[in-house]
């Protein structure tokens, strides 16, 4: 265009070469490796992990799972937002948590099929990856490096939360 | 007064019922026109899914999952036209057929006549042929109807009595059994002897090149099929469950998951378990077999068809036991090792040998390698077999049995898991 400021050429290339960092326009790859449990595997072992995962898309107000069915799938938020619910005293329904794209949830599935603890609900039009618990025991069978570094890393987010939970419950006034 | 929203729902739900009853119809009919296809498409399912986990054995030592379908698909056909050869070539041809069936005949009216102390010129028979012999004898013409020679098979064993399509003539021995045969038919030696008859037999015994080769075509058309359902379910990756995956409502996606998966392993195993279990029995058949003197040829016929009969609960092993048993009657001379063993006590010991397969079979085989998958309803397993082998002979026998446990698999996982998941 025959403009050469500095600045306008810096954002030319920037737009060219610039890391995208918003996960919703990143390919599943990518996306896998801002997940903890997914953070220590190479760029094969997530292709690998990236050829079992299943894309959903859920309407606002449609659970991804529910509270007290078995655990079958671990969700990774692609773009959108859901709510983690349970119920309260009352038995009103109360928000635990709301998480967005880049977040993940019901990791816990991953183990074994005891049933979830709360329910997840698309808040908005939300698109989800789905890591089914199977199909890691099958990776397990079949590539057992890569599923032994992702049950590690599972095992450290799961210690990591018990010592949290730990100091929360010793640092109360008994 | 019905709203707009509350008739839209009604037109739709009835369009989808509509639909599916059609589609439903459309499709049985659609297979009922590819039934001919369904058997070599179920074997090679059932091959498939026996060589999966050998698949994931090789992905674990690193062999590309490429090579390792290519090695197994090469074994695969491999393995089958060997068998078809060597079954093809061990199974008794024309000529042995009419010998077989004509001392199967004589043997058993002679075991009958010996049973029944019947071979004396003047005797009357024994204690037991006194009070019910009437019956045994109307029972034993039916039966001779039933494995006697036809006139055109009795004309055709003249003909290999003398020397035909350049094998050695029938031996003696079974031309004399053959002519005691004769005595309780209708038809003499002198009119099987006469041209007419002959030439009748010569016309349908060999017909033309073309018509051959069309059969030749016909069921390689068909079992083409059987390869190449091998293949591609071996080279398929998991993408035919995620497609249709990808069809299934957010609300059942967890528990449709879960249900493939779990039918997937039961199947699975339930087929390599029977696999496994069939061929232990046909081998340990075999072997005993030829030890207690069978001629080895037969030994292996035999023992292959336990272990293939052995698939079909209840039923199965009574066809191998029937198989040992008839071959026991009509062998002339046995060489066992065991001296005790001779042609007079030989059913004696198939009797036991296929018992002892038997008991080793319901006490340790199944429990360890199958496990409870084929617990059916008798009546289940009876309406199976006479529905299976109506539609597809006497493959249909063999493997209607897998296909109701498969189909009852599916069904027991999928109500369990729709409970689990408090859908039902």
């Amino acid at each position: 265009m025959g403009e050469l400021n500095g600045e306008k050429t810096h954002n030319f290339w920037g737009n060219i070469f610039k890391k995208d960092t918003d996960p919703s326009s990143l390919n599943v790859t990518d996306i896998l490796k801002m997940i903890p449990i997914f953070q220590n595997l190479s760029k094969r072992d997530l292709k690998k992990v990236a050829g079992i995962i299943y894309d959903r898309v859920y309407q606002p107000g449609e659970f991804l799972f529910e509270k007290d069915q078995p655990g079958a799938a671990m969700y990774i938020i692609k773009k959108g937002a859901i709510k983690i619910l349970a119920p309260g005293p009352q038995n009103e329904e109360v928000v635990l948590a709301t998480l967005e794209t880049g977040d993940f949830v019901g990791e816990l599935a991953l183990l074994d099929d005891s049933p979830r603890s709360a329910s997840a609900m698309a808040v908005e039009k939300t698109e989800a990856l789905a890591f089914f618990r199977e199909d890691l025991n099958k990776l397990l069978n079949t590539n057992p490096e890569t599923a032994s570094r992702i049950f590690k890393e599972l095992a450290l987010i799961i210690g990591k939360r018990l010592k949290a939970t730990n100091e929360q419950l010793f640092s109360r006034p008994l | 007064m019905m709203t707009s929203e509350e008739s839209r729902k009604k037109i739709r739900i009835i369009i989808y019922l509509i639909t599916a009853v059609i589609t439903a119809l459309a499709g049985f009919y659609l297979l009922w026109l590819l039934r001919s296809l369904i058997l070599p498409f179920l074997i090679g399912t059932f091959a498939a899914y026996v060589c999966f986990p050998l698949i994931d054995f090789a992905k674990r030592k690193g062999v590309p999952r490429g090579i390792a379908i290519f090695l197994l698909f090469g074994i695969f056909v491999l393995v089958v036209s060997v068998a078809v050869n060597r079954i093809g070539s061990i199974l008794p041809d024309e000529k042995e057929k009419l010998v077989l069936k004509t001392r199967l005949q004589y043997k058993i009216n002679e075991k009958y006549r010996e049973i029944m102390d019947l071979n004396k010129p003047d005797s009357q028979g024994n204690f037991l042929y006194g009070i019910i012999g009437k019956d045994l004898n109307r029972t034993m013409v039916k039966i001779n109807e039933i494995i006697a020679l036809s006139d055109q098979e009795k004309a055709l064993f003249m003909k290999y009595w003398s020397g035909y399509k350049g094998k050695p003539p029938i031996e003696d021995r079974y031309f004399d059994y053959f002519k005691k045969n004769l005595e309780s038919s209708e038809i003499t030696i002198e009119e099987l002897e006469s041209e007419e008859l002959a030439e009748k037999t010569a016309s349908k015994d060999e017909p033309g090149k073309e018509s051959v080769l069309s059969i030749i075509l016909d069921i390689l058309e068909l079992w083409i099929v059987m390869p190449f359902v091998f293949l591609f379910l071996l080279i398929d990756d998991g993408e035919i469950k995620r497609y249709f995956v990808s069809l299934i409502p957010n609300r059942y996606f967890e528990v449709s998951l879960t249900v493939i998966d779990n039918v997937n392993n039961a199947i699975g195993n339930y087929l390599r378990g029977t696999m496994i279990e069939c061929s232990l029995v046909g081998i340990a058949s075999t072997v005993l077999l030829a030890l207690i003197g069978f001629e080895l040829k037969w030994a292996i016929i035999i023992g292959v068809f336990s272990g293939l009969t052995n698939a079909i609960p209840l039923v199965g092993p009574v066809f191998g036991l029937l198989t040992g048993v008839f071959y026991a009657l009509i062998v002339e001379d046995i060489s066992s090792i065991l001296p005790f063993i001779n042609t007079g006590n030989l059913m004696f010991w198939v009797v036991i040998c296929l018992l002892i397969i038997r008991a080793l079979d319901t006490a340790v085989l199944q429990p360890v390698l199958v496990g409870n998958a084929v617990n059916l309803h008798p009546l289940v397993v009876i309406l199976g077999l006479i529905g299976g082998s109506m539609l597809f002979g006497t493959a249909g026998l063999i493997l209607t049995i897998p296909l109701i446990v498969v189909i009852r698999v599916f069904f027991s996982t999928l109500f369990k898991e729709l409970k689990d998941y408090r859908m039902i």
